[in-house]
């Protein structure tokens, strides 16, 4: 069965931004998948495509066989899991433990239960000495952490990270990689850094300076400077 | 031109902090349930800005000092979020020393000193989502909570892009501006900062549906339990509301 489906989807922001153009993509469940393309080529806006966050301005988006509306978006918010690029624009609550909390609230999970999820998943992720701290006092990679266990302790089926790795130090980001290859369920990353690809995916989709998608296959993709080359990311 | 720069970045700062709970480990107030402890600070508040009377403010005085002392504030924080609404209001008010009445200066900043002690004291030792469940519980409407909450989980986000704003215009400058650029570039920055501060709320309103926001905010709360800190408070707020209108 299919994760995600994209078919000609194209997105444009408010402003007149080309977000994503004619993008055709299918993902199976199970698949780890790499985006990869330059700074403003348009991997973020296929994520909040495929989170449902945002609506195709033409094609579709199919998510776990279903189109995006509201009285399905409860069911999409428990099974698919988005980690923004910014963790400033993803932690808005009070203190860590709020954070860790916030989305089990809405999805009206037992307080016993979430409470016992958070208190593993701050363990896991070093975290459980923040949680009575405003996340906006944290640093970079603290809140990267943080942002990340708010996303995976609710174990979705489908996960999407933006950059998971970006503007964190070296020993940060070796526990990220570590963790999200462990992580088993459909996983979508984006990302212009290389060297971890290998790690944590097994296909590799690159997208082009136009925002489209210029090539799909495997990681041997990763060989070809010249296509790399064209896509802006060496 | 100076002051009014670095008073702007210090605004940032301070009312960043502002917002934020912070006491974990208290032994009072912490554990006294919001729906009790809500009405009875904003009473204190209400007490406070309705009185020029001195002994009144010394005896709300008096209960803030030991509402801080048993609950175990430490005064730095407390000093630190409370300062700066007096002093503004001592600027303020300062036209009033050539009148020569020090008096009704140092009541009047007395007075919101005592109120913003009070809030300050709420919010210190409430965490945000007892907040949510005292409005609900005082049937708040719905849409006035959602407007709370939304500003609450904005107000530090957007403060802290207004200092990230300030810190970067500071450190490009060269040299200092006649009053006349400052006034022109701080106006672009102004401009600046709306335009992010509406971009950083898109984002942020994203993340919110993103994590299961579904037009109502929902949090965890408990039932109401009279227990012996609340007990305690309701005692400490009734004699302290009788005194205050018997003297």
């Amino acid at each position: 069965m299919m994760a995600l489906i994209a078919k000609d989807a194209s997105y444009t922001y408010p402003d007149g931004t080309v977000g994503l153009s004619n993008a055709t993509i299918e993902i199976e469940k199970g698949e780890r998948i790499a985006l990869v393309g330059s700074n403003g080529s348009g991997k973020s806006t296929l994520l909040l495509l495929f989170s449902g966050l945002i609506k195709p301005e033409s094609g579709s988006i199919e998510i776990l066989g279903k189109k995006i509306d509201k009285s399905n978006s409860k069911f999409f918010r428990r099974n698919i899991g988005i980690l923004f690029q910014n963790p400033d624009d993803f932690l808005f609550n009070p203190t860590v433990k709020d954070e860790l909390l916030y989305t089990p609230a809405q999805l009206e999970i037992d307080e016993d239960e979430a409470i016992d999820i958070a208190e593993r998943y701050a363990s896991i992720f070093g975290i459980e000495k923040f949680f009575e701290k405003p996340p906006f006092r944290l640093s970079g990679g603290e809140k990267k952490k943080v942002a990340l266990a708010c996303v995976l302790m609710m174990e979705p089926k489908i996960l999407l990270l933006d950059e998971p790795t970006a503007n964190i130090d070296g020993k940060t980001r070796r526990k990220i990689i570590e963790m999200i290859e462990d992580i088993k369920t459909t996983l979508v990353i984006a990302t212009h850094e290389l060297d971890f690809i290998d790690k944590l995916a097994d296909r590799v989709v690159i997208l082009g300076m136009e925002k489209k998608i210029i090539a799909d296959g495997g990681l041997e993709l990763l060989d070809d400077n010249k296509l790399l080359e064209e896509a802006g990311i060496i | 031109m100076e002051i009014l720069e670095k008073t702007a970045k210090e605004a940032a700062s301070f009312f960043q902090n502002f917002f934020s709970y912070e006491i974990v480990d208290g032994k009072f107030l912490q554990n006294v349930d919001v729906r009790i402890k809500m009405p009875g600070l904003f009473a204190f508040v209400i007490a406070a800005v309705s009185t020029f009377n001195p002994q009144k403010l010394i005896l709300l005085f008096f209960v803030l000092a030991v509402l801080i002392s048993v609950s175990r504030i430490p005064l730095r924080v407390y000093t630190e979020r409370v300062w700066m609404i007096p002093a503004f209001s001592i600027v303020v008010l300062s036209p009033y020393i050539f009148a020569g009445n020090f008096g009704y200066i140092l009541t009047f900043s007395f007075r919101v000193f005592l109120a913003v002690s009070f809030l300050t004291l709420f919010m210190i030792s409430t965490r945000f989502k007892d907040v949510i469940t005292a409005l609900r519980f005082f049937r708040v409407p719905e849409i006035l909570i959602t407007v709370i909450s939304t500003t609450y989980h904005n107000i530090h986000l957007m403060f802290s892009e207004l200092y990230r704003i300030l810190i970067a215009r500071e450190s490009r400058k060269i040299k200092n501006e006649s009053f006349s650029q400052m006034w022109h570039n701080g106006g672009r920055s102004v401009g600046y900062f709306f335009t992010r501060a509406y971009e950083k709320a898109e984002r942020v309103h994203l993340a919110t549906v993103a994590r299961g926001y579904n037009d109502k905010t929902k949090v965890y709360s408990e039932g109401l339990r009279i227990r012996i800190p609340d007990v305690a408070f309701i005692l400490l707020t009734a004699s302290t509301l009788i005194t205050y209108l018997w003297i």
